[in-house]
């Protein structure tokens, strides 16, 4: 637990400092251009800045990329009026002939407006909800042969919450040092953990449910019950999480650079996930077991 | 007897795997209705990260409106009604204010003879126009309504300096060309502008421009409605159209959510042509049509006169024929009126003429004229439903994209960065795949080898399911299929552990593998179910969100989900039990990574050797 407490805090930490998370375009409002020059067109960030803002768009947050081209993130863009062309076309304009020719191909702009940002996190805290209760709702039911099949259920989203919080917690922390932003693949990466960390939890349930019944008639203790789970489905849980990082170290080295953010999620989630169905999930049930929830009294110890 | 069931599954895994194989070599298959024919990598549909090309998103919205008041002039004088009596030299009238209105009168003139009634409202108007254009106004006359004694008139005085429409019109066409004045009133003008969003900035726009005209009082903008379906429709089809024009192969035009359009090119690279096309004004061509028989299925055309077009068409509006059944109501202005009166008066009651309407040159409409129509009014009958004659008054009447639009985000993906992206990711994939294989054949020896040949089953159909569905892979639907390889691993995992669990508890093979599945499957199946859960909802929110991203993963890793369930099922317990039909079967010590273990009936506890 104590390590959990290791983890936790910092993330939070962070979370609580603003900006807590560093939002993509999708969950605040704006524009954001991607601009890729020709090869041998030389250009600073300042030499951009210049240019926006002679633009009206002091605010514009410009990052210089890799392949010779910029990022650049402003307020919402006025659309075209009439015959004035729109403002992300005059931007290129003034980009190429103040800088150099853009690539053919090398232009893209995507303008998300205030309502719709919001419409988006509303949409996306409803579907972490709704997951939640439904995970839950088919924990309690699977479980349902178990005594206190909610505790299944609450201790799976436990750990599942305290997954999702380190991980939001490290991006919190990424976002702020090396600007990594929080987008619409980083809500699917949480939600594929959430899916697997419950999986990963579940199992290790399933055998405990499975040894509880074998000593129905036999009064072991709880903690005695999981902590033979625990044991056995140990080599089982580290076997898959291996076999999982495998794969997306794999993809990670050799892949696509378009996924890497995803795939970061991933592999924390995966190695989270996993920690946390042995060492949070399990520990959960035996501490409400044991009456240890209740803080103020003390640790009741049953005769073994 | 257990023996041949095991046999039959064996014959049905490997049917299905065959098939599977099958389904991935050809690349196009026609089959049964079945049609599939893509340009990716074995057959399969790639979607636009993974194979370059153009996306477009537009959000579509009715027309705002705008609410101008100008100024009270100053020199506005409010016409008393006396006044208009004295200007009535010639006739006696009792002239009222109607009602609630300023400068706004009805005039009765009684006792007024048949034959002079002519001569009568000439007269008035004369008085009044010379009266009001003394005092700096305009009026306006209309008859009303007139018994066989007394005429009645409804005057308007309108203070001269107001406008006409076409002043206003010409006023702000820098800011919209297809401003039009919807509604005017004394100095209230209501506009639409159906080509631009009226920001805070076009606000202040639209008061200079009209400010050079008077002075304004107050501009109110009214943001326009969000579109009806039918509006989407129209949107829909008319970029279906266009986009057609261009030949792409399988472009995909998607609604999202309300008022959104997503226009997916793949293969079209430049940007700038995709949205000319989707952006052009259509073009409404009337063509005369010659058919060589009755069917029509070959004939000739002909423009008419010298270009009959939607520029003549004034108004074309969703009605109701003679017989109650809907229709499509056309009115042409003075042009089209000639060249429409013509043109039937020609072909009128011919079976083998028809009128060919012509959107973006392709044919909507080709109906027969049934009489000489000289006034221009017309009414096109078909087997229509009511919501097709909106639809078709729509395009006939804007002969543009019913609703406008306003593009929201555009990219393009470069092919050669898409294809690079995929040879990495596939290749990645792959490493990815060998490892675990190794992996798992070296762990668990034995049946290491059957999860190594259950995996391979599995990916083939797994393929083969996205490619015949046709489920379009993009990036992140790879990520989602090789997650779901991570999973399907899992299962066997979960299997081979019991298995050898209840091998070191002494049971023969054959009781260890039963049982072990058994007792795994609970395991595996609550375990995918809950992450079947959070595919769903994942599904869900991509659709909503319109990110292709989100909704590509959702349903690589569903159905890599559900198809590993059934190849845990089906393949690697079938593999399993064929393996302990054979005589590697004998040694038990092949299925468990210690080695050797003590035969039955020694104690339970592990041997290691």
């Amino acid at each position: 637990m104590v390590l959990s407490a290791i983890l936790l805090i910092p993330g939070v930490v962070s979370l609580l400092i603003p900006p807590s998370l560093t939002l993509g375009l999708e969950f605040s409002s704006g524009s954001a251009l991607e601009v890729r020059f020709e090869e041998g067109v030389e250009f600073t960030e300042s030499d951009a800045r210049i240019v926006l803002e002679s633009m009206n768009h002091p605010e514009a947050i410009i990052q210089v990329t890799g392949d010779n081209g910029l990022l650049i993130r402003t307020d919402t863009l006025q659309e075209a009026i009439g015959d004035r062309p729109s403002e992300q076309s005059e931007i290129r304009d003034a980009l190429s002939e103040q800088i150099g020719p853009i690539a053919p191909e090398g232009f893209s702009f995507e303008s998300v407006s205030p309502v719709v940002a919001r419409e988006t996190v509303v949409r996306t805290i409803w579907a972490a909800v709704a997951a939640t209760i439904g995970i839950l709702i088919y924990v309690t039911w699977a479980f349902r042969n178990v005594p206190n099949p909610v505790r299944y259920g609450l201790a799976a989203i436990v750990a599942l919450v305290h997954d999702v919080v380190i991980v939001i917690g490290i991006f919190s922390i990424l976002g702020k040092v090396l600007g990594v932003e929080v987008d619409v693949i980083f809500m699917v990466g949480l939600l594929t953990i959430a899916g697997y960390s419950v999986n990963d939890t579940i199992v290790v349930f399933d055998r405990i449910r499975e040894n509880v019944a074998r000593s129905a008639n036999q009064d072991r203790p709880l903690s005695a019950i999981v902590n033979t789970s625990l044991l056995e489905s140990m080599a089982r849980s580290l076997n898959t999480s291996l076999t999982t990082m495998l794969v997306i170290v794999a993809l990670l080295l050799i892949g696509g650079a378009t996924i890497r953010p995803f795939l970061l999620v991933l592999a924390c989630g995966v190695v989270i996930g996993t920690y946390s169905s042995i060492f949070v999930a399990s520990q959960f049930l035996v501490m409400w077991d044991q009456g240890e929830l209740r803080r103020l009294l003390p640790r009741r110890r049953q005769a073994t | 007897m257990v023996r041949r069931r095991i046999l039959r599954t064996a014959i049905i895994v490997g049917i299905l795997t065959t098939l599977a194989v099958l389904a991935l070599s050809f690349k196009e298959i026609n089959f049964l209705g079945l049609n599939r024919d893509s340009d990716g990598p074995l057959g399969l549909t790639l979607g636009l990260d993974l194979q370059g090309g153009s996306y477009l998103k537009y959000q579509a919205r009715r027309p705002d409106e705008v609410d101008v008041t100008f100024a009270q002039l100053p020199q506005d004088v409010t016409v008393q009604a006396v006044e208009i009596e004295g200007a009535l030299t010639g006739q006696t009238a009792m002239v009222e204010t109607v009602e609630g209105e300023v400068n706004r009168f009805n005039i009765l003139v009684s006792d007024v003879a048949e034959v002079a009634r002519e001569d009568l409202e000439e007269d008035v108007r004369g008085e009044l126009e010379t009266w009001a254009e003394e005092r700096g106004f305009t009026v306006q006359i209309d008859a009303g309504l007139s018994d066989e004694e007394d005429v009645q008139f409804t005057v308007a005085f309108v203070p001269k300096e107001a406008f006409d429409d076409g002043q206003i019109e010409s006023a702000l066409a820098g800011i919209d060309e297809r401003v039009a004045v919807r509604t005017s009133q004394d100095n209230r003008y209501s506009l639409e502008f159906p080509q631009t969003r009226v920001t805070e900035a076009v606000q202040a726009e639209i008061t200079d421009a009209l400010s050079a005209l008077a002075p304004i009082e107050d501009v109110n903008v009214r943001p326009g409605l969000p579109p009806t379906d039918d509006d989407m429709q129209g949107v829909i089809e008319t970029i279906n159209r266009r986009i057609n024009a261009l030949g792409t192969s399988e472009p995909t035009i998607q609604r999202l959510g309300d008022d959104k359009v997503i226009v997916q090119l793949p293969g079209v690279e430049d940007l700038e042509e995709a949205k000319a096309t989707i952006g052009t004004t259509a073009q409404l061509l009337f063509l005369e049509r010659t058919c060589e028989t009755e069917q029509c299925l070959e004939f000739t055309e002909e423009p008419v006169g010298d270009g009959l077009t939607g520029d003549d068409l004034e108004d074309a509006y969703p009605d109701r024929d003679p017989a109650g059944q809907p229709a499509v109501s056309l009115r042409f202005d003075g042009r089209g009126t000639k060249l429409f009166a013509d043109l039937t008066r020609r072909i009128q009651g011919n079976t083998l003429k028809r009128i060919a309407f012509y959107l973006d040159g392709e044919e909507i409409l080709a109906p027969v004229s049934r009489a000489y129509i000289p006034d221009g009014r017309t009414i096109i009958e078909g087997l229509f439903t009511v919501q097709e004659t909106r639809r078709i008054a729509i395009q006939l009447k804007s002969g543009a994209i019913p609703v406008p639009l306003t593009p929201i985000a555009e990219t393009t993906v470069d092919a050669t960065l898409g294809q690079d992206s995929l040879d990495k990711s596939l290749r990645a994939g792959l490493v990815g795949l060998g490892l675990v294989l190794a992996f798992m054949m070296v762990y668990y020896r034995a049946p290491g080898i059957v999860a190594a040949v259950a995996l391979l089953i599995y990916a083939a159909i797994l393929l083969a399911v996205f490619k015949l569905l046709p489920v379009t892979l993009t990036l992140s639907g790879l990520a989602g299929v090789i997650l779901s390889i991570g999973m399907a691993v899992d299962a066997n995992v979960l299997i081979f552990e019991r298995v050898k669990e209840e091998l070191r508890t002494g049971r023969t093979l054959a009781s260890s593998m039963d049982v072990g599945f058994r007792r795994a499957w609970t395991a595996i199946f609550d375990g995918n179910v809950s992450t079947l859960i959070t595919c769903a909802i994942l599904w869900w929110l991509g659709s909503r969100l319109g990110a292709p991203q989100v909704t590509g993963f959702s349903i690589a890793l569903g159905i890599g989900v559900a198809v590993s369930m059934f190849t845990a099922v089906t393949v690697s317990r079938n593999l399993l039990q064929l393996m302990a039909l054979t005589r590697w079967g004998r040694n038990t010590s092949l299925f468990t990574p210690e080695g050797r273990l003590r035969p039955a009936g020694a104690s339970g506890g592990v041997g290691e050797d």
